[in-house]
């Protein structure tokens, strides 16, 4: 029987070899195709850089939108700005991948940026020409007038009716007046933009300079003129001379920056000290920490800004710090009060050990107090300057009686009530018995997974990692998508889980209660729209598809990334009632309206008829565009080789006859007219698929056990085929590489094949799209064989399109490492497809085949069959 | 690198100067001009294959020395130098033919990336021109 087989098999390979020849293999190649070719990679890379570099922008405009973080109006302009100039470049990039049919997309950019630029326009937002402000006339969305400790401070102010020492603010605006008259603009530039991040000594030397030039700087007379009026206008409201402390208050300070404690300040000073304590102040904003962490930020080309609090000095009796929550367990429900005596420098600075008595949040009840055994005490020297008194005998008296404590935490619930989020308050309480607030800001978790990760006692955990895409809770039952065409099929109220993001989900994005994936960052299309429709999202969970199964009830904490079996009762308030920082100020609203224009995503289903570059409505929507067009382009672009280019042999028995054009670095060194080995081959994605293609559990040159029927149904359709003039395949397959890139276009008996896959360290990079058409068996054969590749690859997680014997499939943003081991699947796949149309015998042994595959039955013996 | 050469022109004297030493640290010939008459004097003696233009200049500004530039070299690369001020000036040059964008204060390692991809296209265009003119002598 053996022998037969062996004898239909031989007669079969020849037949394809020889007596099936197609005309198109002959059409005469450009001379500079494989120039156009690499033309085309290039400005994939160039697409691909500027996509990713748009959606991570967009990400970063979102993530300011959920308005829980300050910022100001330069940020916006700063971040739209790159946005729209990346974007023209993206335009540009995918007009020359595809002969400028795109170029419609322009005028779609110019609008968007038209009216962008309306919006962003400078007098129609908050700006002071004033160098001085009282506290009286500052609130939050004065950032960029006042800087950030100021704009809180005359918040809480005037909008929460607390005590706040009586101040004013010097304005950034009078930062630019001292820079400018200076003229220390093109000083500290020069100095900046020498800095190398790698060089310690240089960021100190730069820092020294540029400190230095700000120090010996004179202050303008008319700014001067305008602090004393200011300092003169405290003294007559207090009735008495006043001393004061000098704060920082950097435009980036207390907000997203974090830079509490970087900055100067100087307390205790007199009107004499003003100018010197200014100067020092406004230098510290070049000290080298603040240097080296913005240049590490990417934050060097946005231009720093100072503005600066002159407070009125309280003789603090005893001070201290408000944490809202315990720091170091954002879980636990405690707000903390540290106190020392006297000024509260020490307790900042954390030079004296502080009483600390801790409150439960929700009873509102002291729950512990540890009274620190006192050894000195900070106070303010009248003659200017701070004192520091040695204490003797036994200080072990508490710094604060129970009425103060449980006044001052319903006051700092109050203020956290007011940001939204938990607060680091800096407080002090004066000699008659005053509370001050002296500073407040938002507080810093260690928790890097989840600001708040907590724990529902009682109910099992499936799953206990992720990113957080968007914050909350949802539960329902699961559904597991295995293929996206079954996204019509999700009911009301289910938990999607998926096995990674897609735009395509935002079709059900009404309907489910949250979204978890098994792959994914935080940026990309979907997230962006989990976050528009404020569905809880946990994506990167690994293994969510497995781990959870289809139709079990769970539970989606999308707040500290846990997913529950059942249905947890949570406490939690619905995501509504929610009243972010920034809301409601003008440069939000400013933010909230350019981000019509470049957030949302309308282009979700590149096979509809309204992907196109005329429903182009946002930035978001030309991206996509822009980004799906490329991969498209590139897909077709194996068909252009024909062999007259510089193309290397493989050497590696194969049932193809493949050669290679490289186009970038995808080979290790010269190969000159030597065939090639695996180990030359330098292009990741090329050398994972052949890893696969030459695996050698896969018996190609074997028999296999054949059904004749399949072998006739070959002949007579490769009959009919011929005869019909049918769009005809070619003999030599070829594979264009690169170090990141591969269209590797087969072309074997009657089918075509081609894979088109992008593979580097970026994710959002990273993609696969797979085609397969043809095949020499009569139509039911290759049907068999296009359901047997559908069900392979829908197991292997792409999204899928099979149209008859057409089988489309693709992969976008994983990790390098799966992008890997799916090509080498692939090249499996490939490789065991082969002639397996004349195997498959009916429409039933289709799943068999599928099985026997994933099982790595490459071979698909039957039990009986198989070699020891 | 070594071999680019580059003309920086801005007129912000410090900028051009130091931006200047940090590129030739970084291995690439760098001549500066503080205005684009200069400029434009520079190119007509001195083989450049990427110019650094900021968009604001007093007298002749950055697109309009982008368009002198592409008249004289039309292969010669130019990078523009915009601030958030001058998004639409950006546009406008890159319509016009300029290579990208930088934001200013220039991220050296970004400026560097795109020297070498200004660099690498402008080796792409002269070899296909190369090519195309052998082609043409051959079939004399």
């Amino acid at each position: 029987m053996q022998s037969i087989q062996r004898m239909i098999r031989n007669l079969f390979n020849r037949l394809l070899r020889t007596a099936i020849k197609f005309p198109f293999t002959n059409k005469p190649a450009p001379s500079n195709l494989s120039s156009s070719v690499i033309h085309r990679y290039h400005s994939l890379q160039e697409i691909l850089y500027y996509n990713n570099d748009i959606l991570k922008l967009i990400g970063e405009l979102e993530d300011k939108l959920s308005g829980d973080k300050l910022f100001g109006l330069d940020f916006i302009k700063g971040i739209v700005g790159k946005i729209t100039l990346n974007t023209f470049q993206l335009i540009k990039a995918t007009n020359h991948i595809g002969d400028n049919r795109y170029d419609t997309l322009y005028a779609k950019l110019e609008l968007i940026n038209r009216d962008i630029e309306q919006m962003l326009d400078v007098s129609k937002t908050p700006s002071t020409q004033a160098t001085v402000l009282p506290y009286r006339d500052i609130t939050r969305d004065m950032l960029d007038a006042v800087g950030g400790k100021n704009a809180t401070l005359g918040e809480i102010r005037n909008k929460l009716g607390l005590t706040v020492p009586d101040a004013f603010a010097i304005t950034t605006y009078a930062y630019d007046t001292f820079i400018r008259e200076n003229d220390l603009y093109g000083k500290i530039r020069k100095e900046l933009s020498m800095l190398d991040l790698n060089n310690q000594l240089g960021i100190e030397s730069a820092s020294q300079k540029i400190q230095s030039m700000i120090e010996h700087s004179t202050m303008p007379a008319g700014l001067l003129a305008a602090v004393n009026d200011a300092f003169g206008a405290l003294e007559q409201s207090a009735g008495k001379p006043v001393r004061v402390a000098i704060r920082s208050s950097a435009v980036q300070e207390d907000g997203f920056l974090s830079f509490a404690g970087q900055y100067e300040s100087m307390l205790n000073a007199g009107k004499e000290d003003i100018p010197r304590a200014y100067k020092q102040v406004i230098a510290s904003l070049y000290c080298p920490s603040a240097i080296f962490y913005l240049a590490h930020k990417g934050l060097a080309g946005i231009e720093q800004k100072m503005g600066v609090g002159c407070m009125k000095m309280v003789n603090a009796k005893t001070a201290g710090i408000i944490y809202t929550k315990d720091p170091n367990d954002p879980g636990s429900t405690l707000l903390l009060i540290n106190a020392v005596m006297g000024l509260g420098k020490s307790a900042v600075d954390g030079t004296a050990t502080p009483d600390v008595y801790a409150i439960d949040r929700s009873s509102g009840q002291i729950v512990n107090k540890r009274i620190a055994q006192k050894q000195s005490m900070l106070s303010l020297n009248p003659s200017g300057g701070i004192l520091k008194t040695m204490l003797s005998g036994k200080n072990n008296e508490p710094c604060l009686d129970d009425g103060q404590i449980l006044s001052m935490a319903e006051k700092a619930l109050q203020i956290e009530k007011h940001y939204n989020a938990p607060q680091d308050i800096e407080w002090c309480i004066d000699d008659k018995n005053e509370f001050f607030i002296l500073q407040s800001r938002q507080l810093k978790f260690s928790s890097r997974v989840a600001k708040d990760r907590k724990k529902y006692d009682g109910y099992q955990i499936l799953m206990d990692k992720g990113n957080i895409v968007c914050p909350g809770i949802g539960s329902g039952k699961a559904f597991i998508l295995k293929d996206e065409k079954d996204i019509a099929r999700i009911p009301l109220g289910s938990v999607l889980v998926a096995p990674h993001p897609s735009p395509a989900l935002v079709r059900v994005m009404d309907r489910v209660t949250a979204i978890v994936t098994d792959t994914g960052g935080i940026a990309g299309h979907m997230a962006t729209m989990a976050r528009e429709f404020n569905i809880p999202t946990i994506t990167d969970t690994g293994t969510a598809t497995s781990a959870i199964a289809d139709g079990e009830v769970i539970t989606v904490d999308a707040d500290s990334a846990y997913i529950y079996r059942g249905t947890v009762q949570s406490p939690v308030k619905p995501k509504n009632t929610v009243t972010p920082l920034m809301k409601d100020t003008p440069v939000y609203e400013i933010l909230r309206k350019v981000s019509r224009y470049i957030t949302p995503l309308n282009l979700t289903d590149p096979m509809s008829k309204e992907f196109g570059p005329e429903f182009c409505t946002t930035i978001h929507d030309i991206t996509r565009y822009c980004h799906e067009t490329a991969i498209s382009s590139m897909f077709a672009v194996g068909n252009e080789v024909t062999g007259n280019e510089p193309v290397i042999k493989v050497g590696i028995p194969l049932p193809v006859d493949l050669y290679v054009l490289d186009i970038g670095n995808g080979i290790h060194g010269e190969l000159r007219n030597r065939k090639m080995k695996m180990e030359n081959i330098a292009s990741v994605p090329f050398h994972a698929f052949m890893k696969g293609f030459t695996n050698s559990d896969i018996r190609w040159w074997e028999p296999r056990r054949i059904d004749l029927k399949g072998f006739f149904s070959v002949l007579s359709s490769s009959a009919t085929r011929v005869l019909d003039h049918e769009n005809p395949i070619g003999e030599r397959s070829y594979a264009i590489i690169s170090k990141d890139y591969m269209n590797f276009n087969s072309r074997v008996g009657y089918h075509f094949s081609t894979i088109d896959a992008y593979c580097d360290d970026i994710k959002d990079n990273n993609y696969i799209t797979f085609f397969f058409q043809g095949g020499a068996s009569e139509d039911v054969r290759r049907l068999r064989r296009a359901n047997f590749l559908t069900g392979v690859l829908n197991a292997l997680d792409f999204s899928t399109d099979t149209k008859g014997d057409r089988v489309m499939a693709y992969l976008r943003k994983y990790d390098k490492g799966i992008i890997e081991h799916k090509l080498d699947m692939l090249g499996r796949l490939t490789l065991c497809a082969l002639h397996l149309d004349m195997l498959m015998t009916s429409d039933s042994s289709v799943d068999w085949f599928v099985k026997a595959f994933l099982d790595g039955n490459y071979n698909f013996e039957l039990p009986n069959q198989k070699k020891a | 690198m070594e071999g680019i050469n580059i003309l920086l022109v801005d007129d912000e004297i410090e900028f051009v100067e130091t931006l200047s030493k940090r590129l030739v640290k970084r291995g690439f010939n760098v001549l500066f001009v503080t205005t684009a008459s200069d400029a434009v004097e520079k190119i007509k003696t001195v083989q450049f294959d990427v110019a650094i233009v900021d968009v604001r200049m007093p007298e002749m500004d950055g697109i309009a020395l982008l368009g002198e530039i592409k008249r004289m070299k039309p292969l010669m690369e130019v990078l523009l130098l915009t601030g958030y001020a001058s998004v639409q000036s950006g546009i406008e040059g890159m319509k016009k033919g300029a290579f990208d964008y930088i934001m200013k204060p220039a991220d050296i390692d970004e400026l560097v990336k795109k020297i070498r991809d200004a660099y690498e296209r402008k080796k792409q265009q002269e070899d296909r021109i190369g090519k195309a003119e052998n082609k043409i002598s051959s079939n004399k």
